[in-house]
């Protein structure tokens, strides 16, 4: 029972991770009607901008972090990169995995019969941080309203005078942050390499589809959802399958309930 | 009276069709002009084209005197021009009172100051004043997507109405409305043109309400101004009635 918990909360840590990513999707698909391919990327840049700062310029981790937030809300800005930036990094810095600073200590905690690594309590405690941040941010502040406002109903937005490319920007800006956020939780296991984006973006495309892609709390469900459900077929299967769950996760959600676990079915007129 | 808005020979073609086709009309401040005519007369059209959501083929459109042709409706929006629209145009899944609170938001403070400030953003008195005065106090923390089509419409109205604009345009308030609303719509507006001063544009196939609201009505058929002036006037105009019944 305790290894299953373990597992559970250890899957629901590298979920946290995929939801983040996810969330960006979902952000980003309701407020500008884009679907960010490059999502990937977006999460390995900043993880090769922070080793930059680290290492070159012999920042400590919590600089580096901040100076990345800045510079991917400079750089991330865009989309159409994922092709042109993979290859940019794999010619330009380096094609060989590097490894990361970890951002929480080594060890392991334990809750009861349950040791969790504090690499595990620590990202679920900051994704968690960010999502009550983010859940705070637009529901709390009157621009977060107005983003709402135009995800729900751009034409409208629009006569009203609010700003809808402005507030396509602003969630550019949040994506460039939460991509910055899920960099530094992933890439001490995953290590920075130009293509650790793909593996991401995939899942974090899939986590936003199973959860429902018109909600963000959707995306959250979907991104925990795939990463317990991996972690458990790892263990009590093999994990030689455990890579196939969230497209296997995928497949089952477009056939029978195509608008996502808690997605809502929307009405579009041509 | 010096015009408040001008239209001058406004022409919008879609290939060979006439869409709108040479209409020229001026509003005065605080005036209400309606627009009526048959279904494809080119009224929407006018308005969309009056307010920058389609590119007019020619003519132009003044402003307290200013040229507004073609400027988008968030340059519109700041110079206090707004619109409702036939279809609803409310954001469902926020609260009535949040609807309002956002459609005159872009309004208040500075862009820095608005990115943290409150929900409200010190415009809960005024969106609380047009909740009482549209009558949706009982309904204004439920999301306005859970309310009836004619609550809708009044939300969506109310949200044209909330930056305090100096011109509306309305495209058919009635449309869809229980007629038990559409008297309490109309002392609305003429509560709103009396306390805002604004002034209105509306389009309506409600004749009833046009000819009571309106001091000045336009006809307009197959994209061309076909007769103005007083309601009664209109109304007994021969070509108007041979455009709605036929001939």
């Amino acid at each position: 029972m305790a290894d299953l918990l373990q597992l559970i909360l250890s899957g629901t840590a590298t979920g946290a991770i995929y939801a983040l990513c996810a969330l960006g999707f979902t952000l980003l698909w309701q407020a500008s009607g884009t679907i960010n391919f490059a999502q990937g990327e977006f999460v390995m840049i900043p993880a090769f901008v922070m080793l930059f700062f680290i290492n070159t310029a012999g920042l400590p981790l919590w600089v580096a972090f901040l100076l990345t937030c800045l510079v991917a809300m400079l750089l991330i800005a865009t989309l159409g990169l994922s092709i042109g930036v993979k290859q940019l990094v794999k010619a330009g810095v380096t094609a060989q995995a590097m490894p990361f600073e970890s951002p929480f200590p080594d060890g392991l905690l334990a809750l009861g019969a349950m040791k969790v690594s504090y690499a595990d309590v620590g990202t679920l405690l900051l994704a968690g941080l960010i999502v009550v941040g983010l859940q705070l941010f637009l529901n709390r502040t009157v621009t977060g309203r107005a983003m709402q406002a135009v995800a729900q109903n751009t034409d409208a937005a629009k006569v009203l005078g609010i700003n809808v490319q402005r507030m396509v920007l602003y969630t550019f800006l949040i994506n460039a942050v939460l991509a910055v956020v899920a960099a530094l939780l992933v890439t001490p296991t995953y290590l920075a390499k130009f293509d650790m984006g793909e593996s991401i973006g995939l899942k974090a495309f899939y986590a936003a589809i199973i959860g429902g892609f018109n909600q963000t709390r959707g995306a959250l469900l979907g991104g925990v959802l795939v990463g317990v459900l991996e972690n458990l077929m790892g263990a009590y299967v093999s994990p030689a399958y455990k890579e196939g769950v969230a497209l296997m996760l995928f497949l089952i959600v477009i056939i029978f309930r195509p608008e996502g676990l808690l997605g809502k079915t929307e009405e579009r007129k041509v | 009276m010096t015009p408040f808005l001008e239209v001058k020979e406004m022409k919008k073609a879609y290939g060979a069709i006439k869409a709108v086709d040479g209409v020229t009309l001026s509003v005065g401040p605080g005036e209400i002009v309606g627009v009526i005519g048959p279904n494809g007369s080119g009224k929407t059209t006018l308005f969309n084209s009056i307010l920058g959501q389609i590119k007019p083929t020619s003519g132009a459109v003044e402003f307290c005197g200013e040229d507004i042709t073609g400027m988008s409706p968030l340059e519109l929006s700041r110079r206090g021009v707004g619109r409702t629209f036939q279809t609803l145009q409310v954001f469902v899944k926020l609260s009535v009172r949040d609807n309002l609170i956002a459609a005159a938001q872009e309004f208040k403070g500075t862009m820095p100051g608005r990115l943290f400030a409150k929900p409200d953003a010190g415009l809960g008195h005024h969106a609380d004043e047009m909740i009482e005065l549209f009558r949706l106090k009982h309904v204004s923390h439920l999301p306005a997507g859970s309310l009836s089509y004619g609550q809708q419409k009044l939300i969506d109205i109310a949200m044209a109405f909330m930056p305090t604009p100096r011109l509306v345009l309305l495209d058919e308030p009635c449309a869809g409305v229980n007629p038990s609303l559409v008297d309490q719509l109309r002392e609305l507006l003429v509560e709103l043109n009396k306390t805002q001063g604004g002034s209105f544009v509306v389009i309506e196939h409600n004749m009833d309400f046009i000819m009571k609201l309106c001091p000045h009505v336009i006809c307009m058929v197959e994209g061309k101004v076909l007769a103005e002036g007083p309601p009664a006037q209109v109304q007994s105009n021969r070509q108007v009635l041979e455009a709605y019944l036929g001939n």
